[in-house]
């Protein structure tokens, strides 16, 4: 891994960067109707006070004045001010994030290490009763929408067998705080959400495992490895598991973005008010500041995150020549 | 034809391919001799939330429309976008990943930057943020899921007209003095068609499912009876809290099936169109397919749910 690898990946994310930052701003600027139109378009409103309005958000200045500006205040961190809730774009996001980060790490954490569990047992016995399993639920998986999963969970598990709660994040008169009634009250509402995103993530996690120790497993390491006598265990987990952990480590980058972004359906079935529903509540309010504020993070994470995962990717595979 | 054809029909998952397809284009073309009643007259009401029985076989939503009918008509939605967008994002992919493969430099870099930007922007929020600005006409679905889905095209085919690019025909070709354009249409494009018509199919297929999910979300055509919306409307009619069983089964088992009908099909394609590739065992072959389906997933926006980012 060169310097000059380096400073051309660094160059490259900083462009990419600047790139979708302004799209950001001229996508809503260049569909018609103004994006702050609903709030002036009023007939009765004076023209003082639309011209007031305008001012109030900035948008009374040509367009190249309003990009310095926006690129100005992005620099120093402001995101804007939210029309629906008239607070600072930033504060609403980062009082959202906690409770993404509650679904998605819980339900990443439980999905990578039962899914690795699975996919190399699964591909160990090739042709097994797991491996046709996991087949044929990747299969059944890819084609069923997760939010139905979520629903029909739900029903089973909120209405006919009442367990969990069917939505929202903790109960009322539960005092917010480190105390064991409010941890105990999230994680009970958190049960079904979680439980929904993993199904689907064991089995995209086990089929992309199996996968990759399927082609492991031919290679001439492995074969070494059984005929000098290790035993199965170790030469599945120490050599085999091990190499078949890089298309992973990929994946994990790519979907650490996932766990900041949220999971937009599956927030909304549940009212889990974190990322994921925040962008749809912006979205459905015509909140435009709110909307691209949200769009930014979610995108500068991910940007950021691949280029996390393409350098540990070329640290854990010295085969890997990074030009 | 009538060789692919024949070979489809006899391979065992594309006749369950072709049948689950047939079966739907049928029900969503036959829809208002089928269905019991029109889910776009406003004026057909029964009683509320009923459960199946006489008169309604599927039962009524909290509107006291028959759940059966709609259903029927959501066919119809789900199969003109996804189909539709199926195409579209193919032929736009193939048209840029050839353009980029074959002639290089300045279009090469430019598309290939633009597939880099559509990569790392989230998918869904940009998707909905999009309906936002374009409307949520149909149409204007298709446009959002092209918009956004050529870019994994483009990048696979542009992959393949790298490695044709220096095979002898090709080479030949030049040599004698045939133009790019001729090169491209009559050599490149027919080389890399099969691939275009499986990708199509498996396209349609993913596109499908992230249709209803937008639509799940509120974003998608208001007018328009839809499966996703069917579940919209249960969700936002707290048909979980009534126990509304009959209100939420059927439009998911609809997508399922119609989705694993398409998957189907587009698997036993590519086995059919594609004779040249050294026999393998059948879990290595299911295996590149699952890994291609993925890859395809990930085009149309639906990041697979282990991704964090889940629309379908």
């Amino acid at each position: 891994m060169s310097g000059a690898y380096w400073a051309r990946r660094l160059l490259q994310t900083a462009l990419i960067l600047f790139i979708v930052v302004t799209l950001n701003f001229f996508l809503p600027r260049l569909t018609p109707g103004t994006p702050a139109g609903h709030l002036y378009n009023d007939p009765r409103l004076s023209p003082e006070a639309k011209q007031e309005i305008l001012a109030q958000f900035g948008l009374d200045k040509p367009l190249h004045v309003q990009y310095a500006v926006y690129l100005g205040n992005l620099l120093r961190g402001e995101l804007g001010t939210s029309f629906s809730y008239r607070r600072p774009v930033s504060e609403i996001i980062l009082s959202r994030i906690p409770w993404t980060l509650v679904l998605t790490l819980s339900s990443f954490l439980v999905s990578v290490a039962l899914g690795v569990a699975l996919g190399a047992a699964a591909a160990w016995k090739r042709g097994g009763h797991l491996d046709t399993i996991l087949l044929s639920a990747s299969i059944v998986v890819s084609a069923l929408p997760s939010f139905w999963i979520a629903m029909i969970l739900t029903l089973i598990l909120a209405f006919y067998w009442p367990v969990f709660p069917a939505y929202g994040m903790v109960s009322p008169h539960v005092p917010v705080g480190w105390n064991w009634a409010f941890i105990g009250s999230v994680a009970r509402h958190a049960f079904l959400p979680v439980l929904s995103m993993c199904i689907g993530g064991i089995v995209g996690y086990g089929i992309l495992v199996r996968n990759s120790m399927v082609e492991i497993s031919g290679e001439d390491f492995v074969r070494t490895a059984r005929a000098k006598g290790l035993s199965e265990n170790t030469a599945l987990y120490r050599h085999a598991l091990r190499n078949a952990m890089l298309p992973l480590v990929t994946r994990i980058g790519m979907s650490l973005s996932g766990l900041v972004g949220g999971a937009t359906v599956i927030e909304t079935i549940f009212s889990w008010e974190g990322m994921g529903l925040l962008i749809v509540e912006a979205s459905r309010s015509l909140d435009y500041p709110l909307m691209q504020g949200t769009m930014l993070i979610m995108a500068v994470i991910t940007i950021l995150a691949n280029l996390c995962a393409d350098l540990a990717y070329a640290r854990l595979d010295p085969r890997v020549k990074l030009k | 034809m009538h060789d692919i054809a024949s070979r489809l029909w006899r391979h065992p998952r594309g006749r369950v391919g072709i049948i689950i397809t047939a079966a739907v284009i049928i029900i969503a073309i036959a829809a208002p001799w089928i269905a019991p009643y029109d889910p776009y007259d406003i004026g057909q009401r029964g009683p509320r939330r009923l459960p199946p029985g006489p008169g309604h076989p599927l039962g009524t939503d909290a509107q006291g429309k028959d759940i059966l009918s709609k259903l029927i008509y959501g066919a119809r939605v789900s199969l003109i976008v996804g189909i539709t967008t199926g195409v579209c994002v193919t032929v736009l992919g193939a048209l840029l990943g050839i353009v980029a493969g074959y002639l290089g430099g300045f279009a090469d870099t430019l598309i290939m930057r633009t597939c880099d930007i559509l990569f790392v922007v989230p998918g869904l929020p940009l998707m909905i943020l999009l309906a936002n600005y374009m409307g949520t006409k149909f149409y204007m679905i298709i446009v959002i899921f092209t918009m956004l889905g050529w870019a994994g095209v483009a990048r696979m085919i542009r992959s393949q007209v790298l490695s044709l690019k220096s095979r002898d025909f090709v080479v030949a070709s030049r040599s004698v003095g045939a133009r790019p354009g001729h090169i491209m249409r009559e050599h490149i494009l027919v080389s890399v068609s099969p691939l275009l018509i499986v990708n199509g199919v498996l396209s349609a297929a993913g596109v499908m499912v992230a249709e209803a999910g937008l639509s799940f979300l509120g974003f998608g055509d208001p007018t328009a009876v839809s499966w996703g919306k069917m579940l919209y409307e249960a969700q936002s009619g707290h048909a979980l809290l009534f126990g509304a069983w009959w209100w939420v089964i059927p439009p998911g088992l609809a997508i399922f099936i119609t989705v694993f009908g398409f998957m189907m099909f587009g698997y036993a394609l590519e086995e059919v169109l594609n004779p040249h590739i050294p026999r393998q065992s059948a879990y290595s072959k299911l295996r590149k397919r699952m890994a291609r389906y993925a890859g395809i997933g990930k085009q149309a926006g639906i990041g697979r749910p282990g991704g964090g980012e889940s629309i379908g």
